[in-house]
């Protein structure tokens, strides 16, 4: 179907009538039978007249360039065809595409394959954007299907419908590749890839660790995502001086659909990596393991700094360097090389605790404006925070002071009418109370150890913190890989639109070789 | 200009080249033509056989059943050990051979010059059966018909009118020359292209024959008299031509027409006969006097030169 962009000019088409009657091949006045006709033939030579060839076809060749000028002169173009022309690929990356079937191959070879036809099945002019969600971010390419990766060993972090209800517009259509795991989207084009499976999954995993003691409790959960029972079996690795001693553990024999959570106790040696892996024959390898990182054993150096003999903050020093296997060393010998630093007393500079870590008692800190002094009262409701890591679960209830407490800045965690007590600053890393220790009956309190422990810990929180690797872990939605719906739910590509085209180009052309083939008859005549 | 729709190519009615008012002329023409001129007493009857036991050996042919065995020439057989008769000549005997060109080429021309030309050979054959012994007709098919006396004049003619439309030049002349015809050979035909009858010429000139070539010459034979666009014709090949004819090429072809007479005559020429152009007369002229001067002045002399 061709349309005319200046079809009022189609009329110069009747011109052809003319152009006819000029070159129509004039017909003979009479016929005359002659027994010279090689005598005629040897005139014409001579006189350099060479007979037209095909005069007829000469004519038409002539009205066809005639018309093909006219034509391309009228600007003729196929319509454009309605309908998207551009395509946008939302590809899901997800763990579960990592899923093997029974022949070995995996969804994503399978949700590749189709990829690469559809894309080679597109009209050319028809530009396809790939969207490659993996875990929670997407990556965005044009055209090279080569460029998407493996899947990624993590639940997808977003939902593809929403994606794929966002990436269409009128001139946009949406392909959506996936094996269905995380919902169909309702719009676009869908092709599901992949089968039902049976799966053995480590599906959580808790690290309870008591740092700076050795102590580490664990807990992983095995699911059963299989239509049969399953034996599984789980074993403790990673850096090999992580624990003191690497635990033995039992079998299990888990039912259809079961879940069974195993737990495991043990002490820290050098810290680490610490896997826990299930052997088990399933179609998803990347849910069998699971791994953290255990921070390394403290080797604290605890100076004490008092302006006194300071006898019950020694002490203090002493049980909690007992704790964390660590010393008791001279702190005025020690100076930066302290990991924690008990101080009694006296006045410290203030830009000097910006890096140390430690706890203070009734030191005052130079250079930061202390707030209004009430140096009347030592009565009052104590008051402290009880969800905050330092003080939860401690009770300051029977805190009492001998002298009114100090003025202190930071953020308050105890008080004790509206003023003070202790607070944290330096990100947690100095704890100063407003009282030394000699002048209240903390250090008689229950709470001291755990405050004091706690203080330490809090100040190497740093270090101390168990890190896991969630990727890991996925989400039991991706690692069941039973129900499957995706069958019969593929949706085709939409008829793509095209652009008008000029054909203006190929009329003259057209013209152009009927006017050379005219010409060469001529010639060849 | 007519651009649609068939040209009517209805050609005028084909004249008869027999007519009766042409056989009156015939008649008056035989009636009043001289007789030929012979070294020979030709005052007696000419009832004599053609071929007698007695006279000079004329040449062999081919001896056929029927033929009588004392003509055999035993020597001839002893030599190719095939059966020759001899042919045997009386002197100067009086007959004509008339060659009869009726290719499809002679169809060309306003009348044809078939019409002219079968009226030329009527005219030669009936003086022939007037004044000689016999006329041998030969068609272009290589028939050969042998006639005697004026009562035949009506054979000719309707000899001359379904003889077939070919023209065999070889045939037409080994045909005589194998029954042993020596009178003088007439020649009828356009000599067109003349290359296709110089194998025969040679063939007659090897045979020691007389010939002499009549060709009807048209207006057309000089100069083309067409103008504007013309469609050309070849009546033997079929093959058609458009051409637009101007003064220039009505020269070029006139120059042509002339070297194509140039090579008639020389083909003649260099074999030692005649050819004689007789001028057609015009269409419906059947006077005695158009029809006898041209005859009766250029072919008797020139037939007698050569």
């Amino acid at each position: 179907m061709i349309e005319l962009a200046q079809p009022a000019r189609a009329w110069w088409l009747l011109a052809g009538v003319l152009l006819f009657l000029l070159a129509v091949p004039p017909r003979p006045g009479r016929e005359l039978l002659t027994a010279h006709l090689p005598q005629w033939f040897a005139a014409l030579r001579r006189c350099r007249r060479v007979p037209l060839r095909f005069p007829w076809l000469r004519t038409v060749l002539l009205l066809l360039a005639f018309t093909g000028a006219v034509l391309a002169w009228c600007r003729p173009r196929r319509p454009a065809k309605p309908g998207p022309t551009r395509l946008t690929v939302v590809v899901d990356a997800s763990a579960s595409l990592a899923a093997r079937t029974a022949g070995g191959l995996r969804a994503h070879d399978e949700l590749l394959a189709s990829l690469r036809a559809g894309l080679q099945r597109l009209p050319p002019h028809v530009r396809a954007q790939t969207r490659f969600v993996r875990c929670a971010r997407e990556v965005s390419f044009f055209d090279d299907s080569g460029r998407i990766g493996e899947p990624a060993p993590c639940a997808l972090g977003v939902h593809l419908a929403p994606v794929a209800a966002q990436a269409g517009d009128a001139d946009t259509a949406v392909w959506t590749l996936t094996d269905g795991r995380d919902g169909l989207p309702d719009v676009g084009a869908l092709t599901v890839v992949g089968a039902p499976l049976d799966n053995v999954a480590l599906c959580a995993l808790r690290v309870d660790d008591r740092w700076p003691l050795p102590d580490i409790e664990v807990e992983v959960e095995v699911a059963n995502f299989s239509q049969a029972a399953r034996s599984v079996t789980l074993h403790i690795g990673g850096t090999p001086d992580a624990l003191a001693e690497i635990p033995t553990l039992a079998p299990l024999e888990l039912a259809p659909g079961a879940r069974e959570v195993v737990r495991f106790a043990g002490r820290r040696r050098g810290g680490g990596s610490l896997q826990i892996a299930c052997t088990v024959s399933d179609a998803l390898a990347l849910d069998d393991r699971v791994e953290c990182t255990l921070p390394p054993p403290p080797v604290p150096r605890i100076a004490v700094l008092s302006d006194s003999d300071a006898p019950i903050l020694r002490k203090a020093a002493e049980a909690l360097a007992a704790e964390t296997m660590g010393d008791v060393i001279d702190a005025r010998g020690a100076g930066a090389r302290a990991g924690f630093v008990l101080v009694e007393g006296g006045t410290q500079r203030a830009e000097d605790w910006r890096d140390l870590r430690g706890l203070l008692f009734g030191t005052t800190l130079a250079g930061e404006e202390p707030p209004e002094p009430d140096t009347t009262r030592t009565d009052g409701a104590v008051e402290w925070r009880r969800d905050d890591p330092l003080t939860a679960g401690l009770d300051f209830s029977e805190l009492r002071l001998q002298r009114a407490p100090s003025p202190i800045g930071g953020e308050t965690l105890v008080s004790m009418g509206g003023r003070p007590l202790i607070s944290v600053r330096a990100g947690r890393r100095v704890v100063q109370c407003a009282f030394r220790l000699t002048d209240a009956n903390l250090w008689l309190l229950p709470a001291f150890p755990q405050l004091l422990r706690r203080a330490y810990a809090a100040a190497h929180a740093e270090v101390a913190a168990v890190r896991s690797h969630p990727d890991n872990l996925l989400a039991p939605a991706e690692s069941d890989l039973r129900n499957w719906t995706g069958a019969g739910q593929d949706r085709p590509l939409p008829a793509f639109g095209a652009p008008a085209h000029d054909l203006t180009g190929w009329f003259a052309l057209v013209a152009l070789v009927c006017l050379l083939g005219r010409a060469w008859l001529t010639r060849a005549a | 200009m007519r651009l649609f729709g068939r040209r009517s190519s209805k050609a005028p009615a084909a004249e008869l080249p027999f007519s009766p008012q042409f056989r009156r002329v015939l008649l008056e023409l035989v009636r009043r033509a001289p007789r030929r001129p012979s070294r020979v007493d030709d005052s007696g009857p000419a009832r004599r056989r053609l071929f007698s036991r007695s006279g000079t050996f004329a040449g062999h042919r081919r001896y056929a059943g029927g033929d009588d065995v004392r003509d055999i020439d035993w020597h001839a057989y002893a030599r190719t050990g095939a059966l020759f008769a001899k042919v045997l000549q009386e002197e100067e005997r009086r007959t004509l051979t008339l060659l009869v060109d009726l290719s499809a080429s002679l169809d060309a021309g306003l009348p044809p010059r078939r019409v002219a030309l079968l009226r030329f050979a009527a005219i030669e054959g009936a003086l022939a059966l007037a004044r000689l012994d016999a006329l041998y007709l030969v068609t272009g098919n290589g028939q050969c018909t042998t006639l005697r006396g004026a009562a035949s004049l009506d054979a000719l003619l309707a000899e001359l009118e379904r003889a077939p439309r070919a023209h065999a030049p070889l045939q037409m002349v080994q045909r005589p020359l194998d029954d042993g015809h020596t009178g003088l050979f007439v020649w009828l035909s356009d000599f067109a292209p003349p290359s296709a009858v110089a194998p025969a010429l040679g063939l007659l000139r090897r045979h020691g024959r007389r010939c002499v070539g009549v060709l009807p010459e048209m207006a057309d034979d000089r100069a083309p008299d067409a103008r504007g666009v013309v469609a050309l014709r070849d009546p033997e090949s079929g093959e058609r031509r458009v051409v637009r004819v101007d003064a220039a090429l009505r020269q070029a072809m006139a120059e042509e027409l002339g070297a194509l007479r140039r090579a008639q005559d020389a083909v003649f020429a260099e074999r030692g006969f005649a050819l004689v152009r007789v001028p057609v007369p015009p269409a419906g002229d059947l006077t005695l006097s158009t029809w006898a001067r041209p005859w009766l002045r250029d072919l008797r002399a020139r037939a007698v030169t050569s």
